[in-house]
C-alpha cells in the first residue's frame, strides 16, 4: 500500500474518531448534571439514539395499558420522566450553556423518525403533571429545530395530521388541555399545518372552545384561535375569502354578541386586528358593507365596558370611512345620526390619545355629512336612543 | 399527581360565597370564601379585567403558572372563570396572610433568626423548583410570601413571573423592567445585559434582610433614588453594630446573595445548601412562634388599611417631604412602578440637587455625586420603548404631587408595552 494512501486512511480514521468523540463528550455533559434526577444509575452516557430508543420503549409500554400494576408503572414512568429531561437538557442546554447543534439535530431527527412524537401526545394523559411540562416543552422546541437546514417537524407532521386532531380535541379535557394547547400553538406555526385547521372542521369547534368555563383553557383556545387568524397571511385571506359567509355569521353571532365578556372583549380586538391586515383588505371591504354588521359594531359601542367600547369604535370607524358605502351603511348611519353625534360628543378616553381623537373626528364629519339616500323608504329607528 | 385531586372547584360565581377582604392589588382584591359545595375555605382573587388594559396575554399566562404548578411551596390555582368583566381565581385559604402583613401587624422590627431561617428555607425551595421548570418570579419579597393556619410557607404571586422556554425557544435572558425597586437586582434595572434566574437571588437576599429589620433596605426612598443607590452604593447588607443579633452564616448568605455580578451570585440549589439554613424548623415552629395569638386575618388587614388611610393623610400635610414616598407606596403593598427611562435620567438629575440640599449625610450623598457619571441607562432601543411609553407615566412630571407621583398601575399592567427584549421580538417572528 502507498504511504500517501495509507496516511489518508488513519486521516480519515482519526477524522471519524474525533467526530465520534464530541458527539461521546456532549452526552456525559448532558448526564453529569442531570445525575440528581436520574434515577437509575446506567454507567454508559447516553447518545440521542439510545435516549430515543429507551423513551420509546417506555411510551409503548404506557400506551399497550398494560397492568402490571402501579409499582411498576411508577417506574416506567419515572424512568420515562429521566428520558424526557434529558431530551429538554439538549434542546435548552444546561445550566446556562449553550445547546449544541449536532446534539439537538440527531436527536430531531430521531425523535420523528421514531414517531415520538405520536407516543408523546397519545400518552400524555397517563404521565405525571412535571413530565407532561417537560414533554409540551420538548415537542414545543422540536417544531422549531432544524436538520441539515430543514424543518423535519413541519415534514413529519403534514404526514401526520391526524395528530393536530387529537391536539385540538384537547380542549376539551381539562387534564390535558394546557399542554396540547401549548403544543399545537407551536405546531400551526408551520403554514401547512395552519392551512389544514384553518380549512378543517375544526374552525368551527373554536367557537365554543373559546367560550368554555375554565378561563385557563378558554383563554388559551382564544390565543390559538388569534395565532390561527394572524400568522399565516396569505392563507389566512384566503379562508375567510373562502369562508367568508358562516365565519362571520358565526363570529358576529357567537362571538360578538356573546353574553360572556372575555368572549366579546376578544372577538372585537381581534376583529379590528384581523380587518385592518393589508392581505385582508378585500375581505375588509366586505365586511364593511353589509348592514348587519355595522349593527352589531354600534351595539358594542354602546357596551358599558370602556375597553369593548374603543376596540369597537376601531371596527365601527371603518364603515364610515368608506368611500364606497353602500346605501344601507349610508342609511343606518343617516338615521342614528344625531344619536351617534351625541354619543361621540361624551365618548372620551381617560388618557390622551392622539390616534383616537384624530380618527374621532374624522368619524364626526364623515357623520355630519351624511344625507339620506332614499329618504321615503328610511324606516325609522334601528336602534334605541345611545345611553351616554 | 396530587394536584389533580379529586375535588372538583366549582366553574360558577354562585357556588362561592365572598367572606371579608383579606388582601388588595391594584386591580384586584382578594377575598376569604367559601367553597359551598365542596364546603372548604378558600381565597378567591378577584381581578377587574376592565382595569387590565391590553395585557390579557399576560394575565393567561399568570393564571395557567399557577395551575400547573405543583409544589408545596408554591401557592397554585384550583380554577378560575370569569364573572361579568371580573376574572377570579379560587386559591388555596392561607390564614396567617403575608409575612409583610404579621411583621406590620406584630413584628415592625423584624423576626427572630430561627423564624427568618424557616421562612427563607421554604422560599428557596419554591424557587428551586421555579429555576428548574425555568421560571423567574421576578417578584420575591415578604409581601408575597404567605403562610398558613398550620404554619406552611408558599411562595404567591406569578404576576410578573417570566419563563425562560416560554414559546418553545430558549431564551438566554430576559431584558423586561419588572420587579419591585428595592428588591430589584441591580441587573434588571440596568436593562442592557438582561438578566436570568439570579435576579431571583437578589430579591431573596433583600428579602432576607427586609424580614431581619422589618423593612426593606431603601424603603424609605424614592424609587428613583433607590435605583441610583442600588446602582452605585455598595450592595447593601447587615450591620455589624446594629445587627450583633444575627449570625455569622445568616450575614455570610446575605452576602452571597447580594453581589452585583449575577454570575458571582449562588443557584438556588447551591444556596439551599448554606449553613444559614440549618437553623431552619418546622412549620409548625413557624405556627406557634409567629402565628400564635394573630387577630385573624380579615381583621389585621382591616386595621392595617385604616393605619394605612390615616399615614396617607398625615402625609398629605406633609406632603413636603419626598421621602415619604416610597415609604408610602411601601406601606401600601403596591407591587411595582413603571419607569421610563428617559425620565429617569431626569429624574436623577433631579434627586442629585436633593441631595446636596436635604441629605442627612453629605459625605454619602457626595459619593452619589461622583458616581453619577457613571450611570449607564443609555440604550438606543431602550429610550425608544421608552418614549412611546410616555403619558403612562408621570413620574417626573407629578413630582409637586407626591401623592399622585407615582402610577398606581403594577408593572403588569403595561408589560406588553414594556417588553423591549430583543428575544421576545425574535421568538414572535417567523423563524422557520
Amino acid at each position: 500500500m502507498p504511504i500517501a494512501v495509507k496516511k489518508e486512511r488513519e486521516l480519515h480514521a482519526f477524522k471519524r474518531s474525533t467526530s465520534s468523540l464530541s458527539l461521546k463528550k456532549i452526552v456525559p455533559k448532558v448526564l453529569r448534571s442531570n445525575s440528581m434526577k436520574n434515577l437509575f444509575k446506567s454507567k454508559k452516557p447516553r447518545t440521542p439514539v439510545d435516549i430515543v430508543r429507551e423513551a420509546r420503549g417506555l411510551l409503548l409500554y404506557l400506551n399497550s395499558g398494560a397492568d402490571d400494576g402501579k409499582s411498576k408503572r411508577d417506574e416506567k414512568l419515572q424512568q420515562l420522566d429521566a428520558y424526557i429531561q434529558e431530551m429538554k437538557s439538549i434542546l435548552y442546554g444546561i445550566d446556562g450553556a449553550e445547546p449544541i447543534p449536532e446534539a439537538c439535530a440527531k436527536l430531531t431527527q430521531e425523535f420523528f423518525s421514531d414517531d415520538i412524537m405520536r407516543l408523546l401526545i397519545l400518552c400524555l394523559p397517563k404521565l405525571n403533571l412535571e413530565t407532561r411540562k417537560d414533554a409540551t416543552r420538548v415537542v414545543a422546541n422540536f417544531q422549531r429545530q432544524p436538520v441539515q437546514s430543514r424543518l423535519v417537524a413541519s415534514q413529519y407532521l403534514e404526514a401526520n395530521l391526524d395528530l393536530i386532531d387529537k391536539l385540538i380535541t384537547g380542549y376539551e379535557d381539562p387534564v390535558v388541555a394546557l399542554h396540547y394547547g401549548g403544543m399545537l400553538r407551536e405546531c400551526i406555526r408551520h403554514q401547512v399545518v395552519a392551512r389544514y385547521v384553518l380549512m378543517s372542521e375544526h374552525m368551527k369547534k373554536f367557537f365554543d372552545y373559546i367560550q368554555l368555563p375554565n378561563f385557563d383553557v378558554a383563554s388559551d383556545a382564544a390565543s390559538t384561535f388569534k395565532e390561527l387568524m394572524m400568522r399565516h397571511k396569505s392563507t389566512v385571506a384566503e379562508f375567510l375569502e373562502e369562508n367568508y359567509s358562516w365565519f362571520f355569521a358565526d363570529f358576529n353571532s357567537k362571538l360578538l354578541e356573546s353574553s360572556n365578556y372575555m368572549t366579546r372583549r376578544q372577538a372585537v380586538k381581534l376583529l379590528g386586528d384581523i380587518l385592518l391586515d393589508r392581505s385582508n383588505s378585500g375581505v375588509m371591504t366586505r365586511y364593511v358593507s353589509s348592514k348587519d354588521n355595522i349593527k352589531v359594531l354600534m351595539n358594542l359601542m354602546r357596551e358599558s365596558h370602556k375597553s369593548i367600547q374603543i376596540d369597537a369604535f376601531h371596527v365601527f370607524k371603518l364603515f364610515v370611512a368608506n368611500q364606497n358605502k353602500p346605501n344601507e351603511i349610508i342609511n343606518v348611519l343617516y338615521a342614528n345620526k344625531s344619536k351617534l353625534l351625541r354619543f361621540f360628543d361624551g365618548f372620551t378616553l381617560d388618557k390622551e390619545d392622539e390616534v383616537f381623537e384624530t380618527d374621532k373626528a374624522q368619524v364626526i364629519r364623515e357623520i355630519v355629512e351624511i344625507e339620506s339616500t332614499t329618504p321615503v323608504s328610511v324606516s325609522g329607528e334601528l336602534f334605541k336612543p345611545i345611553a351616554v | 399527581m396530587e394536584h389533580q385531586s379529586e375535588k372538583k372547584f366549582p366553574l360558577t360565581a354562585k357556588d362561592y360565597k365572598l367572606y371579608e377582604e383579606v388582601g388588595e392589588g391594584v386591580s384586584a382584591t382578594v377575598y376569604r370564601a367559601l367553597c359551598i359545595p365542596l364546603n372548604e375555605i378558600v381565597a378567591i382573587k378577584v381581578l377587574d379585567l376592565e382595569k387590565c388594559n391590553n395585557d390579557l396575554d399576560g394575565i393567561r399566562r399568570e393564571v395557567q403558572t399557577m395551575i400547573l404548578i405543583d409544589h408545596p411551596n408554591l401557592l397554585r390555582a384550583h380554577c378560575s372563570f370569569t364573572t361579568g368583566h371580573n376574572l377570579w381565581v379560587v386559591m388555596p385559604y392561607m390564614a396567617g396572610g403575608s409575612c409583610l402583613h404579621i411583621m406590620k401587624s406584630a413584628y415592625p422590627d423584624g423576626f427572630e433568626e430561627p423564624v427568618i431561617a424557616t421562612l427563607l428555607r421554604e422560599v428557596l425551595k419554591a424557587l428551586v423548583y421555579l429555576h428548574s421548570q425555568g421560571h423567574i418570579h421576578r417578584d420575591v419579597k415578604a409581601g408575597n410570601i404567605l403562610i398558613d393556619s398550620k404554619g406552611a410557607v408558599k411562595l404567591a404571586d406569578f404576576g410578573v413571573a417570566a419563563c425562560m422556554y416560554d414559546t418553545g425557544d430558549r431564551q438566554r435572558s430576559r431584558n423586561t423592567f419588572v420587579g419591585t425597586p428595592c428588591w430589584m437586582a441591580p441587573e434588571v434595572m440596568q436593562q442592557i445585559h438582561g438578566y436570568d434566574f439570579k435576579a431571583d437571588i437578589w430579591s431573596f437576599g433583600i428579602t432576607a434582610l427586609e424580614l431581619a429589620h422589618g423593612h426593606a433596605p431603601f424603603s424609605k426612598y424614592p424609587p428613583m433614588k433607590v435605583l441610583l443607590m442600588t446602582l452605585q452604593n455598595a450592595p447593601p447588607g447587615l450591620d455589624f453594630e446594629r445587627d450583633k443579633r444575627f449570625s455569622k452564616s445568616f450575614r455570610e448568605m446575605i452576602a452571597a446573595c447580594l453581589v452585583k455580578d449575577p454570575k458571582k451570585r449562588p443557584t438556588s440549589e447551591k444556596l439551599l445548601k448554606h449553613l444559614f439554613f440549618k437553623h431552619a424548623h418546622s412549620n409548625e415552629y413557624l405556627a406557634r412562634t409567629i402565628l400564635d395569638g394573630l387577630a385573624p386575618l380579615g381583621e389585621r388587614f382591616r386595621l392595617l388599611k385604616a393605619k394605612e388611610a390615616d399615614m396617607l393623610s398625615q402625609n398629605k400635610a406633609l406632603y413636603e417631604d419626598k421621602e415619604q414616598l416610597s415609604q408610602q407606596e411601601y406601606i401600601r403593598g403596591i407591587s411595582g412602578w413603571n419607569f421610563n427611562l428617559e425620565d429617569l435620567k431626569n429624574q436623577a438629575a433631579l434627586i442629585q440637587d436633593d441631595l446636596v440640599s436635604n441629605s442627612e449625610d453629605s459625605s454619602e450623598s457626595r459619593k452619589h455625586k461622583d458616581g453619577q457619571e457613571n450611570l449607564c441607562f443609555e440604550s438606543a432601543s431602550h429610550s425608544k420603548a421608552a418614549s412611546h411609553l410616555e403619558g403612562e407615566l408621570n413620574v417626573v412630571h407629578n413630582l409637586e404631587d407626591p401623592l399622585a407621583a407615582f402610577p398606581m398601575k403594577p408593572l403588569r399592567a403595561l408589560k406588553g408595552c414594556f417588553d423591549v427584549s430583543e428575544n421576545d421580538k425574535a421568538a414572535d417572528s417567523p423563524s422557520l
